[in-house]
């Protein structure tokens, strides 16, 4: 029933997207570090769906989107390039707050260039969800598809983008606007200590970038360190924290 | 683009006194903004304070007693830490924390004080404080102010420290270019030369504006290894 790549059987799927939610859930609870949440979520989508690339932009409090997550440098050049050149379907989920979609990019006029761009990137079908925090829309989840999805799929899409939402937010009703902001921009700090950090692995291992990353994502496991913790003592070159001994043995 | 806030701060720094420093024009707009009595932006390296700009004596005054004393809300906020908002600093969650700090500053008629980081990734660079001389807190409004100008004067302060002029599209393109790849290129600079961050970002604006390149052009040739710079 499935198409497109990354696609898994509906029994075994739906057991790893139950477990999905347990994991968002407990990023709630456990109160981890928000960025990994959504790059994360990137990564599970890509595992749990037929999509080939999956990138997530979040609305910063100066009005201006930012990529905070991709599964794939594709995903991040095409979510980049609609927040450069002002088109594209995330800006249209971001401003309407609802679904927007094109399975058959280029046959039609819309978002000329960007879809020029992802059918160079081989991708025909591309999905942009929102990510709400009850009225408002906080960001949006772009996937990436060689082929449409089925209704259902597009179901269990938006339903682990509103799990991330509410663990990055770890909203309950009476959650502030204000609070919303500072966790928003804590997540594009995040990012960004983590790119400084991909930076220095990259140098110091001559590794290039996603290599970098799988290095600090093992680190983060092997020592149970938040991914965001092990960026900041990566970059402030922490010599008492485990993961920078950890991070630089072998 | 014209109504995002981001522009719309811009344009208040934009409308302050052209004679004044920079940093000092970031806090009486900020002031404005956030209806503070003092604003400053301090430099905080290596534990050491250094002030960038002030609205008045009073807020450099201010910043100077929390980093003489060691003890205090913009002091504190220097870290990992989100913003620190106090309206009463007479209140007893606020005595019990900073009790040093809360009786001197009531001393001299301030009242409310709220700092936010300046900090970019993992390198903290600052702190910006407003301060009041009454007991109100910040309405969602102003805190979202707030969080802009204390970006809008991290990306001040490194463009500041690599010697370029002022110009304010240089800040916004702090914020809307690709700054995935302007980290990645400071943390191997960084790595290279055994810097902090803030310097290899330091180093990566100062390269782009003598050879005329963007940040995100030099940022980009540094990650391709085609760029080396040296000490």
């Amino acid at each position: 029933m499935l198409k497109g790549s990354g696609g898994i059987s509906d029994v075994e799927g739906d057991t790893q997207v139950a477990r999905t939610f347990i994991d968002l859930t407990s990023v709630i609870t456990s109160g981890a570090e928000t960025i990994e949440v959504f790059t994360d979520l990137t990564q599970k989508c890509v595992s749990l769906l037929p999509v080939s690339s999956a990138g997530i932009l979040l609305r910063d409090v100066a009005g201006d989107l930012q990529v905070v997550g991709a599964s794939s440098a594709s995903a991040h050049l095409l979510d980049l390039f609609q927040v450069q050149n002002e088109e594209g379907p995330c800006l249209e989920c971001l401003e309407t707050g609802e679904q927007v979609f094109d399975v058959e990019l280029g046959s039609t006029k819309r978002w000329p260039r960007f879809s020029q761009l992802a059918r160079h990137y081989q991708f025909s079908s591309v999905y942009a969800l929102p990510l709400r925090s009850r009225r408002i829309t906080v960001g949006a989840l772009n996937l990436f598809a060689v082929s449409p999805l089925e209704p259902d799929r597009l179901v269990v899409a938006q339903a682990l983008a509103d799990a991330a939402t509410l663990s990055l937010l770890q909203i309950d009703p009476q959650t502030e606007n204000t609070i919303v902001m500072q966790r928003i921009q804590r997540a594009i700090e995040d990012r960004n200590a983590l790119d400084q950090a991909r930076g220095m692995i990259s140098q110091r291992f001559g590794i290039d970038s996603e290599a970098a990353l799988t290095r600090l994502v093992q680190v983060s496991r092997q020592t149970s360190t938040p991914l965001t913790s092990v960026a900041r003592a990566v970059v402030r070159r922490d010599e008492q924290a485990p993961a920078f001994h950890a991070l630089l043995e072998e | 683009m014209g109504d995002r806030l981001w522009h719309q701060i811009a344009t208040r720094i934009e409308e302050t006194d052209a004679e004044l420093p920079y940093p000092q024009r970031i806090c009486i707009a900020g002031a404005e903004l956030l209806g503070a009595d003092s604003m400053t932006i301090a430099l905080v390296v290596d534990g050491g304070y250094e002030p960038l700009g002030s609205t008045d004596e009073r807020g450099i005054r201010m910043d100077e007693l929390q980093f003489a004393i060691g003890d205090g809300p913009s002091f504190a906020v220097h870290g990992d830490n989100d913003p620190i908002l106090v309206e009463d600093l007479a209140h007893h969650d606020a005595v019990s924390q900073w009790p040093l700090f809360c009786d001197a500053a009531r001393s001299h008629g301030v009242r409310g004080l709220f700092a936010f980081p300046l900090r970019i990734g993992a390198a903290n660079l600052g702190v910006m404080t407003a301060y009041r001389t009454s007991v109100a807190a910040l309405t969602p409004t102003q805190f979202s102010h707030g969080l802009v100008l204390s970006a809008f004067a991290a990306a001040e302060t490194v463009r500041r420290l690599a010697g370029n002029p002022d110009r304010v599209v240089e800040a916004q393109d702090a914020i809307t270019f690709d700054q995935s790849i302007v980290q990645f290129a400071a943390g191997m600079l960084a790595e290279r030369l055994n810097t902090s961050i803030v310097d290899a970002l330091v180093r990566i604006r100062a390269h782009a504006y003598a050879s005329n390149l963007t940040v995100t052009e030099v940022a980009q040739l540094i990650a391709s290894g085609r760029l080396v710079l040296d000490l």
